[in-house]
């Protein structure tokens, strides 16, 4: 299989001298083609910075990060532009998408500012409507649709132009139960349908369970590994056994 | 910290968002002081008289009342994109009057500084503009500085009462909000507006319908049910035009799916669609207003620039008098040897008879024709040098000399009246748009067979014309002339009454078009980064999946685009309409004046366009976000 993303010896200090604050110390990762990785951590674990390291809306104080065969550290501005646009999906907790576009040119986004041909452009939408239930809303805007269906979109909008890679900060964070369940299982079939790679942030462990391997980062350093051998629910309550020698974080546990 | 802290600290803190809105106040104030200090100039009056008080009188209260409207509108703008603030003070503990003191009293300072500077920068260009302004008008007066204390306490008091009224008009907004409505966040996603097929149709019919009537020069006899019909239709059309056909223009932009879909587009779209409704009428005056400024800079323009061309055609010679004996004669041309520098280059008498007659063709058509003969033609057309280049074929024919544009009158029957003995019509083979001799604004020239009969019956009366060397700087010539003898007409009057009414027009023309021109695109600017902090969050949402910022800021510089360059668009389309149709009846070739307008009008506009493009783009673009 192939590497997608991997990172070495990444490091992110924030503040100037004398006032700083590691926020990632060293954190080297694979994923490899396919894969559905999980990161988990307490609160200012670092978990937002490695996304967004990875996402290159951020630069690294130090180490490497090749995606795809690509290395962010040496790229511009410009390029890492073109570069998010082409390799990388995104899922905000906030949905992020834009209030003055339907459902639909949401969704579309990501192609037309790669400037596929609008038939094409037709025939990708009409599969991920299909893909991610959303025919029902095509024509409807942001603010008249609910926060799952808002984050189906977003969904949509992260893979409708097949990326490399799909990064996910918190999905289900603003989502009730019924509609975090959906997504997960949405994600979860798109990792194993369309063998769609995703890294998803998140301190939920019921979210974390529908990964395939999780990692846990403390205080900006690798702290263990997960992989999921079982059933679900096992690999939830192994989940749940790490966070509590993880300590720190604990609103989730019950 | 005082209320006045912090209403110090307001207007400090939002200086830049008000900065071009300050600008703009501080012009208007500028230019109200201007005028009324050239109005109340003694050195001024003393060179031109007072025919300039009216029209910088009216051209000071437009100007008041225009920036009372542009302040107005401004003021509300603000205080309503200040509501959040407002209700965090509220809820800070402060009272409502408190609040509402401390905005009046922020636009009490705002007003005080910038009518201080208005006027402090007014009283440092009056004496340059005073002295343009003379220029123009073919005087060349040294002026003194001069500070106007009737001017600064009219600018004061005009102003500070706009102040009063605009602070007032705020401070009720203030208790009109109420406070969970202060911190509803701004609506967004409101519906998307529907263009309407008809109503885009009516818009361009309303349109086309005050181009024709504009267009139609026989309603011109009906002037003002002609002007409200003209004006109606199109200032209707305009904003018809801007609140539904660009909706519609956009919404059809959509259907190309290839074109929609393609790069930023969609947002460029999308972002300018759902601000339409919210601007249309904004634009949609701005329209109005650059098509008045066009209007009235082009045609002031033109009057001055024609003046000087447009003389020698009605006034080709020097001096024209009755003639009475010739011992005045004598008195008139010793007069003129007086002056060597004003050598005589023409001299002609010539018979010529005055009479009251119609024309068949056109009902009711009645004029005063002067009548010569083509002997006499001849002489005037050879004193001044020229070739004729007419000939009469038969008797009862009439060549016809006239103001404008008489070609429609070739072929027309003129019918002397009171039933003349001998010939009693003449047929007009030829016309000319000029005149032969000045104050002869009809003439008929018949030949000298149909002269001779016509005399029999009607002694004619004899004028001279004299035309000398440099007339249009014969200032001192022309003066004792006038005093000592009856002329009918000088060149040098006419010359120097046209070039002051013509450099004043301009003059007044110019600054109030600049008035216009640069509250109309502060409040673009303004409306611009409004939105573009509405937008802030779309922006950073599009950084984050992938768009560069060279192609956000080309996105950027797109959509303002469409908002500057559309009015702009139709109102210099009804300008030049405008202009063609008073250089029709003014018979006069505007193409130049117009260019000329179109294009400063045009370059200042693209300043504040740069201008928006560059704020926005550091709104929304700015690297570290």
């Amino acid at each position: 299989m192939n590497i997608v993303l991997e990172a070495r010896n990444l490091k992110k200090v924030y503040g100037s001298r004398g006032n700083a604050y590691p926020a990632l110390d060293g954190i080297d990762l694979q994923i490899k083609e396919g894969e559905f990785v999980g990161i988990m951590g307490p609160s200012g674990a670092g978990k937002t910075t490695l996304l967004n390291l990875i996402a290159s809306i951020d630069n690294p104080t130090g180490g490497t990060i090749i995606i795809d065969g690509d290395y962010l550290v040496t790229m511009n501005e410009d390029q890492l532009a073109d570069f998010r646009r082409q390799k990388l999906g995104f899922l905000f907790q906030d949905f992020n998408l834009l209030d003055t576009l339907t459902v639909k040119e949401n969704v579309v986004l990501p192609l037309a500012l790669a400037r596929v041909p609008a038939a094409e452009i037709e025939a990708r939408v009409s599969r991920m409507a299909v893909l991610l239930g959303l025919q029902e809303i095509l024509s409807k805007y942001p603010y008249e649709i609910s926060g799952g269906q808002k984050q189906r979109t977003a969904a949509a909008r992260a893979i409708i132009h097949h990326p490399r890679l799909v990064l996910a900060d918190e999905p289900t964070g603003a989502l009730d139960s019924r509609s975090s369940t959906e997504l997960l299982q949405c994600l979860a079939d798109l990792n194993q349908k369309n063998a769609t790679t995703i890294m998803m942030v998140t301190h939920d462990a019921f979210a974390a369970s529908y990964c395939r391997r999780i990692l846990f980062i403390k205080d900006g350093i690798l702290f263990s590994e997960l992989v999921r051998g079982g059933t679900r629910k096992d690999f939830f309550h192994k989940i749940l056994d790490v966070l509590a020698v993880l300590g720190g974080d604990n609103r989730d546990f019950i | 910290m005082t209320l006045f802290d912090l209403t110090w600290r307001n207007v400090k803190n939002n200086f830049q968002t008000y900065f071009l809105y300050f600008v703009s106040m501080v012009f208007s104030i500028l230019v109200f002081y201007l005028f009324n200090s050239i109005n109340y100039n003694q050195q001024v009056t003393q060179a031109v008289g007072n025919k300039m008080n009216f029209l910088l009188s009216f051209g000071s209260i437009l100007t008041a009342v225009f920036s009372a409207i542009f302040m107005g509108y401004s003021h509300a703008f603000f205080t309503r994109r200040r509501k959040r603030e407002i209700g965090l003070y509220n809820l800070l503990g402060l009272q409502r009057s408190q609040v509402a003191k401390m905005l009046f009293c922020e636009n009490l300072v705002m007003g005080t500084i910038a009518l201080a500077s208005g006027i402090f920068l007014g009283v440092l260009f009056s004496k340059l503009f005073t002295m343009l302004l003379l220029n123009l008008m073919g005087h060349y007066v040294q002026i003194n500085l001069f500070i106007s204390p009737r001017a600064v306490f009219n600018t004061v008091g005009v102003f500070l009462l706009v102040f009063l009224i605009i602070s007032w008009h705020a401070h009720r907004i203030i208790y009109r909000f109420q406070l969970v409505e202060l911190f509803r966040a701004e609506q967004r996603g409101e519906s998307q507006p529907h263009g309407s097929v008809r109503l885009a149709l009516l818009s361009i019919l309303l349109i086309a319908g005050g181009y024709l009537v504009a267009l139609n020069p026989q309603l011109v006899f009906l002037f003002p049910v002609y002007a409200v019909l003209v004006l109606g239709l199109v200032i209707s059309g305009t904003f018809a035009l801007f609140k539904s056909f660009s909706v519609f223009a956009l919404q059809l932009a959509r259907r190309n799916k290839q074109h929609y879909y393609w790069g930023m587009n969609l947002i460029s779209n999308s972002n300018l669609l759902y601000r339409i409704k919210s601007n249309a009428a904004m634009l949609a005056t701005i329209a109005v207003l650059s098509a008045i400024t066009l209007t009235a800079v082009g045609m002031s323009y033109s009057l001055y620039f024609g003046a000087g061309e447009e003389m020698q055609k009605y006034f080709p010679f020097s001096y024209v008098y009755l003639e009475g004996n010739l011992n005045e004669d004598r008195q008139v041309d010793a007069v003129i040897a007086a002056y060597p520098q004003h050598g005589v280059r023409a001299d002609v008498k010539i018979p010529y008879l005055e009479l009251e007659g119609k024309i068949f063709g056109i009902t009711g058509f009645h004029r005063t024709a002067q009548i010569i003969s083509e002997s006499s033609y001849l002489d005037l057309i050879r004193a001044r040098g020229v070739n004729p280049d007419i000939k009469l074929k038969n008797p009862g024919e009439a060549i016809l000399f006239a103001q404008g544009n008489p070609s429609n009158l070739q072929g027309e029957t003129f019918i002397i009246k009171n039933e003349h003995p001998v010939t009693q019509e003449f047929q007009i083979t030829e016309a000319k748009p000029y005149l032969l001799m000045n104050t002869m604004f009809f003439t008929l020239v018949v030949s000298d067979g149909d002269f001779a009969q016509m005399t029999k019956v009607q002694a004619p009366a004899v004028v001279r014309g004299i035309l000398v060397d440099r007339q249009a700087k014969s200032a001192e010539l022309s003066q004792e002339l006038n005093q000592k003898f009856n002329l009918l007409s000088s060149f040098f009057d006419q010359y120097r009454w046209n070039l002051e009414q013509s450099g004043m027009t301009m003059f007044v023309g110019a600054f109030l078009g600049l008035v216009f021109l640069l509250a109309t695109g502060s409040v673009i600017y303004f409306r611009q980064l409004n939105e573009a902090g509405k937008d802030h969050l779309n922006y950073i949402i599009l950084r984050k999946i992938g768009v560069g910022r060279r192609e956000i800021r080309r996105s950027i510089s797109r959509q303002v685009m469409v908002i500057f360059l559309f009015p702009l668009l139709v109102g210099t389309v009804h300008a030049v309409m405008a202009l063609s149709v008073l250089g029709n009846l003014l018979y006069k070739n505007l193409t130049i004046p117009i260019a000329i307008t179109v294009v400063a009008y045009t370059l200042i506009y693209l300043f504040y366009y740069l201008l928006t493009v560059d704020s926005y783009d550091r709104l929304v673009n700015a690297p570290g976000q």
